[in-house]
């Protein structure tokens, strides 16, 4: 597990340097990016080994971040979704788009790591 | 120049107000400076938004990593992490000296506490009590500011500062909304007996909005043991009331069973809905009285609430009381759900009946659902029943339609008056049983012919007792014996059922009618008996009937003799010794033959020969079966005066029927009516004088006939040992037997009301009438100077005959469904 590169894709700074701290904490090697044109470049750049991205970001969502990997990249890299409760129907179209697992507001940031663990081993 | 001048002259239509320039002046700068500033300020105070924003974040940002350590620290941790944690332990401390860092610390782990969860959310609370940042909020509980104490109060509830329940609580019952239900929901979060000091203390309303944010905060409560919320069932606080009712419906408290029996009479309509509400959750059945007991006084959407909870709780004692809802209850609604609730207890008491086609039979589906708690052979034989009764059901419906098809003005008339008719029997009926327990009192039938059952109680009671008694004894043994008799005839022609009927019962039938002998010269000629007689032998009686019948006879033997009418001479009677003979062959054909059912109906008309000729022997001038005085009735009621007004009456209008009426009146109490109704008898007598003499002449017509041909001559043959017999052969001579019985004399009375389009139930007899003519009139021998003539008209006569007989079934389907 270590050495492994996600990317944490979240709009709210302070949730995102807390998870980035918990995530770090667990060995990963964590590239924040705070809105969608980030991760867009950052896609252009690198591959991570795991995705975790929030639904619901400025300029480029998180369903629109799954489509891009999966259709433009014909990339299988495990996408982790974290949405707020009551947004299922953007849950559901993730999860048809090819999203391997997800996470719901308030995030528990252990739960989170087991789960960025489980899809690595999976891949 | 001047006339240019007048004409360019300037008028003022318009005048400005003289203002001075400086002062425009002065007012555009101020004005513009008002506007400077206010843009002035909206910038200064943007940018101190915007840079305190900026600074807020930029230390957010420096103080999330010091959280982040703080909130993921390890006590199984290495050196160097816990070297790090104590540093950012002393940094912070000197940050949080500054209150606008400990503003930005709040802030931040406020925001930390929305997005995480479980463990890291507890380390948050701790995190936060550790860095002493609630005392800034309690310090905010003692502003004077609405907003700065809801807000401490805010944060101190999410925060979860235990020790701030007992400071927050005071301000349950503040008299500011904001901080009020801020301080409510913040005692019922932060402690679990926070609900219970809040219901006991609150004095204020509880909203709705603020009720369900209560129960959402109860919800989530982790080893929350509510309390036994009945206890405030009696609060004078009718929304603490209201709310310990949702929450006991919540926590489905039923050990409330009686305070919530109480709360139904309660005056507000929410309570009561609610109380409603949770007796029918819990299903106290003990409440159904008082549910209904103040059903009355209820809006309607409460009445429609304590339907709903009876048809789940109610019983079927019950359903009477929503009978009366359903027939005093003007709300649709109401009595829609009450007949919902009837349902619901009693399911399908109510059928649909709107749009239904009433006119398809459902009689056969009803008893097969009734058949089927019965045990296998009996629903077999019932199925088969059932399958003919809907058979006949549907027969009776195709007739009905024919008989519609076929409707014109006229038989419109008639079936009204058979229906008004057998409604006013069955209603006759119908008291006479009621009062048959208690005593023979006067039976209403007054416009019931009553002669002939006089007559019959003649022929079967003591004559000399039957003249010594009253005239009020008489009538009450008539109708007794006529109630039975009526009786018979409802139950047979309800059956409207052709096939069913016998014929035997339709002869019984004929027993209602008065049995008239008018000797009409005219209607004698024409020969009715015989086909009359062969419908009679067609007749299909059951042995009970033919034992009755032998009955009658054995009484008619120990009657006195026979007396028939006066025999008298006359050319033309021809005819009617033809049906005296015919009768007495029938007679001797039938107990030849051993029908039964023919000799009881030759029995029948014999009992009709014989009362009549009993009273013959009473007065040999006068027939008896003149018909129906309607005097009779009229001078039950009536006092002295008008019995006498009557009698005079009776001279005017009456005829044969009154003279026998007139006899009984001789021997009334009332010496002034026994006079005058002697006097009105003998001028009424002198009046009828032409119609005796039709009479007699008729009856000479009958002794005439002694010569005549007779094809039944073997009358003499027939066995004398029979009783019945002896009673039809026992005449005294051939001249007797050649008499027309009053049998006859009926049926030609009957053809005549025929004539006269007079047509009613027992119409049938009457149109059997034509064809006997017909066959009468081949059966006998033509007379010489007609002979030709009958000839040439016999084809005529056989082809119609033959009409006749194959439309006889439907004709008599068609009268008997009337």
């Amino acid at each position: 597990m270590v050495n492994k590169n996600l990317l944490l894709a979240e709009d709210d700074e302070l949730l995102a340097s807390l998870l980035d701290y918990r995530l770090q904490k667990g060995g990963y090697n964590v590239h924040v990016a705070n809105d969608g044109r980030d991760v867009k470049e950052y896609l252009k750049t690198a591959t991570p080994d795991i995705i975790v991205s929030d639904i619901m970001m400025p300029y480029f969502s998180g369903i629109e971040l799954i489509d891009y990997v999966r259709n433009q990249l014909n990339s299988k890299i495990p996408i982790i979704i974290i949405s707020s409760a009551g947004n299922e129907e953007n849950v559901l179209s993730a999860f048809e788009l090819g999203a391997n697992d997800f996470i719901s507001k308030p995030v528990s940031p252990s739960e989170l790591l087991v789960r960025v663990g489980r899809e690595l081993i999976k891949k | 120049m001047e006339i240019i001048s007048q004409t360019y002259r300037s008028i003022m239509l318009l005048s400005a107000p003289k203002i001075h320039t400086d002062l425009l002046w002065d007012l555009t700068i101020l004005f513009s400076g008002l506007g400077i500033l206010f843009f002035a300020f909206v910038f200064i105070f943007r940018n101190r938004l915007s840079a305190k924003a900026t600074k807020v974040a930029r230390q957010k940002k420096i103080l999330a990593p010091i959280i982040s350590n703080f909130l993921f620290y390890e006590t199984d941790a290495t050196k160097e992490e816990n070297y790090e944690y104590i540093k950012l332990k002393i940094e912070i401390r000197d940050l949080l000296k500054i209150p606008f860092n400990r503003l930005v610390l709040t802030e931040i782990l406020l925001d930390l506490k929305k997005d995480l969860s479980g463990d890291s959310r507890n380390r948050i609370f701790k995190l936060y009590q550790d860095l002493e940042l609630h005392l800034d909020a309690f310090n905010k509980l003692r502003s004077w500011r609405w907003e700065v104490v809801s807000k401490g109060i805010l944060e101190l509830t999410q925060m979860r500062v235990l020790a701030a329940y007992g400071f927050i609580k005071k301000f349950i019952n503040d008299k500011r909304g904001v901080v009020r239900k801020q301080a409510q929901i913040a005692t019922v979060t932060l402690k679990h007996e926070g609900i219970s000091y809040f219901l006991d203390t609150t004095r204020y309303g509880i909203s709705e909005w603020q009720q369900l944010k209560l129960l959402d905060v109860l919800r989530n409560f982790e080893d929350f043991t509510p309390p036994q919320f009945k206890a405030w069932l009696t609060s004078k606080n009718k929304d603490v009331v209201l709310f310990a009712l949702r929450l006991i419906k919540h926590y489905n408290q039923n050990d409330a069973n009686k305070s919530l029996i109480e709360l139904v009479k309660h005056k507000n309509d929410q309570i009561k809905s609610e109380a409603i509400q949770c007796i029918k959750d819990f299903g106290v059945f003990e409440a159904v009285y008082t549910l209904k007991s103040v059903f009355r006084n209820c809006r309607v959407d409460i009445k429609l609430q304590i339907l709903d909870t009876i048809s789940s709780i109610g019983k079927a004692e019950d359903i009477e009381f929503l009978q009366t809802i359903l027939n005093k209850e003007s709300n649709f609604l109401v009595k829609s759900k009450a007949i919902s609730t009837i349902n619901a207890i009693a399911p399908e008491t109510y059928v649909p009946t709107e749009g239904i086609d009433k006119s398809i039979a459902t009689k056969s589906y009803e008893n097969n659902v009734e058949d089927n708690s019965t045990q296998l052979a009996g629903i077999m034989k019932n199925n088969e029943l059932q399958q003919d009764d809907s058979l006949q059901a549907a027969d009776h419906n195709k007739d009905s339609l024919e008989i519609q098809d076929h409707l014109n003005p006229e038989f419109e008339d008639e079936i009204i008056f058979d229906l008004c008719f057998m409604e006013e029997l069955e209603d006759i009926l119908t008291e006479c049983n009621e009062s048959e327990d208690q005593e023979v009192n006067y039976l209403p039938l007054d416009f019931l012919p009553l002669i002939s059952e006089e007559e019959e109680l003649k022929s079967t009671v003591d004559p000399k007792t039957v003249e010594n008694s009253d005239v009020e004894t008489k009538e009450i043994l008539e109708e007794e014996s006529f109630k039975e008799e009526l009786e018979a005839i409802l139950d047979k022609i309800k059956t409207h059922n052709v096939d069913d009927v016998s014929k035997g019962e339709e002869d019984s039938e004929l027993e209602f009618l008065p049995l008239v002998v008018e000797s009409n010269a005219e209607k004698e000629s024409e020969d009715l008996e015989e086909t009359a007689v062969e419908d009679l032998l067609a007749i299909e009686v059951n042995e009970e009937e033919v034992i009755e019948e032998e009955k009658i006879s054995n009484l008619h033997n120990k009657l006195p003799q026979v007396n028939w009418l006066p025999k008298q001479e006359l050319e033309s009677s021809e005819i009617i010794a033809q049906k005296s003979i015919d009768w007495k062959a029938f007679v001797n054909e039938s107990q030849g033959s051993g029908n039964m059912a023919q000799s009881a109906a030759l029995n029948e008309s014999a009992r009709y020969d014989n009362l009549a000729s009993d009273d013959n022997k009473d007065d040999n001038s006068i027939p008896a079966f003149y018909g129906f005085s309607i005097f009779q009735e009229l001078f039950r009621t009536c006092d002295t005066e008008s019995k006498l007004i009557l009698l005079d009456e009776i001279l005017a209008v009456g005829d044969k029927k009154e003279v026998l009426f007139l006899k009984t009146l001789l021997d009334d109490s009332d010496k002034k009516v026994s006079a005058k109704a002697e006097l009105i008898l003998k001028e009424l007598q002198n009046l009828l004088t032409p119609d005796m003499s039709d009479q007699t002449s008729t009856e000479q017509i009958q002794t005439n006939d002694q010569g005549a041909e007779n094809p039944y001559s073997d009358v003499e043959e027939t066995d004398e040992t029979s009783p019945l017999n002896k009673n039809l052969t026992g005449f005294p001579d051939i001249e007797e037997e050649n008499m027309m019985p009053l049998e006859y004399c009926f049926l030609d009375d009957s053809t005549s009301e025929n004539d006269n389009n007079q047509t009613h139930l027992f119409e049938l007899d009457f149109e059997l009438m034509d064809t006997a003519l017909e066959v009468i009139k081949m059966g006998l021998p033509p007379d010489e100077t007609d002979k030709k003539e009958t000839d040439k008209e016999e084809n005529k006569i056989f082809g119609s005959l033959m009409r006749n007989i194959i439309l006889f079934p439907k004709k008599l389907k068609e009268k008997i469904n009337g």
